[in-house]
């Protein structure tokens, strides 16, 4: 993340101070790049092997983490104004008056507040700091801070920087914290393709569409209801109510205008019957057809494991060659009263007993640009996204599992697939692809395990130098060198 | 950065081609492949760790790493791929071909160097 941040602000850096005539003479050129010059240097120092490996004490760590945020943070700055400068450069007559904010990179949290009296145009520039041009799309946290109606989050638009109507699509999110409450959700997200230049930046306009297409509902913003369904998985039982609900703080008036998700007393409704048949020749378990979600877009269909968020299969039906592969999860954990930051010695193989529990709560939202399917049981939680677009990330199914774990368990995400591959892998470390294969020899009680690391810390297993450690580890009936990255460190006081 | 796992299949498709499935995740984390025979495989990969002792290792305490709560990557994001490629062979340590198709390539660029948004 930090490098990202600082390779884009090197760039505009560059853009900015090849301008610097016509943006702005004035501009304290030498401070800024002072400012790219130290999250340089923190980027760097996080280079070190222990910040790699999460082999560094808390408080190092939490030095690592306020280094880079501070940095970041900075070099935002930066981007900011070089931005701003170069729009206000470029367009003579626009307002570029108008101060940005940086928002942090892409899937961000940051809430964008629309008062009631939202001005008439909100403008989202996005920035692409690489080579070629890129189709994606973008999420911005929408907050309603009022409950007129001219808030209402129905009748937006997004246009680009020709007045286009863009794709865009808005729906109610929650998260594991609030989802069982009354009123789960303060904002909604909205969502919007975006196609970006080689090194180039777009700007986007969040507005209210015009009255005519308004009334005939045309290129607005699409609001996609979400569905919540709480359900026991072993029975198949809806426990939730049927009911409807409004972002919280909204006017109990207004109708059903704005209602951003609804309870179902049902299981969702059944998916079509073409693609529910896809993913059944490929599983094996027909029974499950109609009680299991499947996502669609027009090249990728997903399909859900029975009564539970996590997926079960995955259909490719863009191109030259449609197939299915099965890539079914399993939230599983190890146990161990030995491992430590180094070593990874479980109590024999990885149990299914924890992890995803009996009453789980499913939210659901199908839309034309973004389908998600957020689950939420009580030790791990998963959203999926698939989108709807052309180009890469279309082809592409986003998924973002999280856990906690309890003391000495190691929590660990496996899916299992119909890959028949002879016990071969293959990591990728950022820099190249290794071969790997399962070993089946080692003397290890109960199952043999081994695993890898998967980043910059490759190297150790794969120099001269593993070797020792590899040998080292085995007299001392340790597996293998587990290494495990603590950028993110999160720590339970 | 980030990182990624590969499963590659041994058996060929109809069409000629090699099924795959790919993992990128946007942070990297330790991975595995226990499970496999010839109905399939499993890739798994490491979530969260908790754990009260220190290993004697050097570091002197415990680890506590979660994928939860509020931090700079809020949490791992994986991107499944799935395809069936042709498209650029990417030669191996052992020489032996493994092939990985622009979309990989892109997608696995994208995450790693995410869009910049700003707002007005």
């Amino acid at each position: 993340m930090a490098d990202a941040t600082l390779r884009a602000a090197e760039a505009l850096y560059a853009f900015g101070l090849a301008r610097r005539e016509v943006a702005s003479p004035n501009y304290d050129w030498k401070s800024s790049f002072h400012r790219i010059k130290r999250l340089r240097n923190e980027a760097a120092l996080v280079l070190h092997h222990d910040a790699i490996t999460g082999t560094s004490r808390t408080t190092v760590v939490r030095d690592y983490l306020q280094r880079l945020t501070q940095g970041s943070n900075e070099v935002q700055q930066v981007s900011t104004d070089m931005l701003q400068l170069l729009l206000k450069a470029n367009l003579q007559n626009h307002e570029a008056a108008v101060p940005f904010a940086f928002t942090a990179a892409l899937y961000s949290l940051d809430v964008v507040q629309l008062k009631a009296d939202f001005p008439q145009v909100y403008p989202i520039v996005v920035q692409n700091p690489l080579a070629w041009e890129r189709h994606d799309v973008i999420s911005v946290s929408i907050a309603l801070l009022t409950d007129k109606q001219s808030s209402s989050i129905k009748g937006l638009q997004v246009v680009d920087q020709n007045g286009t109507p863009v794709r865009a699509q808005i729906f109610a999110t929650m998260s594991a914290d609030n989802v069982h409450t009354p009123n789960p959700t303060t904002n909604v997200r909205l969502y919007v393709e975006v196609r970006i230049p080689a090194m180039g930046v777009a700007t986007y306009y969040l507005k209210r569409a015009s009255k005519k297409d308004r009334l005939e509902k045309n290129n607005l913003v699409e609001h996609v209801v979400t569905e919540l369904v709480e359900v026991e998985r072993a029975s198949g039982r809806v426990t939730s109510k049927g009911a409807a609900g409004k972002l919280r703080g909204t006017s109990a008036q207004g109708g059903g205008d704005d209602i951003v998700y609804r309870r179902q007393s049902e299981w969702f409704s059944a998916p079509s019957q073409a693609s529910t048949d896809v993913h059944k020749s490929s599983n094996n378990n027909n029974d499950e057809g109609a009680s299991q979600i499947i996502l669609e877009t027009a090249r990728l269909s997903v399909q859900f494991q029975k009564h539970s968020g996590s997926i079960q299969s995955i259909y490719k039906k863009d191109g030259t060659t449609k197939m299915t592969s099965k890539v079914s999860q399993a939230w599983m954990r190890y146990t161990s009263s030995r491992s430590g930051a180094y070593l990874f010695r479980p109590h024999g193989t990885a149990t299914q007993s924890r992890g995803e529990s009996d009453r789980v709560t499913i939210a659901l939202i199908r839309g034309k640009l973004v389908q998600q399917v957020r689950y939420y049981a009580s030790h791990a939680q998963q959203v999926t996204t698939v989108y709807n677009i052309k180009g890469p990330m279309g082809d592409v199914v986003h998924a973002e599992p999280s856990s906690t774990a309890d003391m000495n368990e190691e929590v660990v995400l496996r899916f299992n697939t119909d890959i028949a591959s002879g016990g071969t892998f293959y990591t990728d470390n950022g820099a190249e692809l290794m071969k790997r294969q399962h070993d089946s020899s080692k003397p290890i009680p109960v199952r043999n395990l081994n695993v890898c690391c998967l980043l910059a810390c490759l190297f150790l297993c794969c120099s001269p130098n593993s070797f020792l450690f590899v040998v080292f580890c085995f007299f001392a009936f340790y597996f293998f060198l587990l290494f495990f990255f603590e950028y993110r460190p999160i720590f339970t006081q | 950065m980030n990182a990624g796992m590969a499963l590659k299949d041994t058996r060929k498709q109809a069409s000629g081609g090699t099924k795959q499935v790919m993992v990128l995740n946007d942070h990297p984390m330790a991975c595995a492949s226990l499970l496999s025979d010839g109905a399939g495989s499993s890739m798994e990969f490491m979530i969260a760790r908790s754990l009260r002792q220190d290993d004697g290792r050097g570091l002197a305490q415990g680890v506590h790493d979660s994928s939860r709560g509020n931090c700079f990557v809020a949490c791992c994001s994986f991107l499944l791929l799935l395809l069936l490629l042709f498209v650029v062979p990417f030669v191996l340590p052992n020489e032996e071909n493994f092939n990985i198709s622009n979309a990989w390539k892109r997608a696995n660029a994208d995450i790693t160097e995410t869009l910049q948004s700003f707002r007005g």
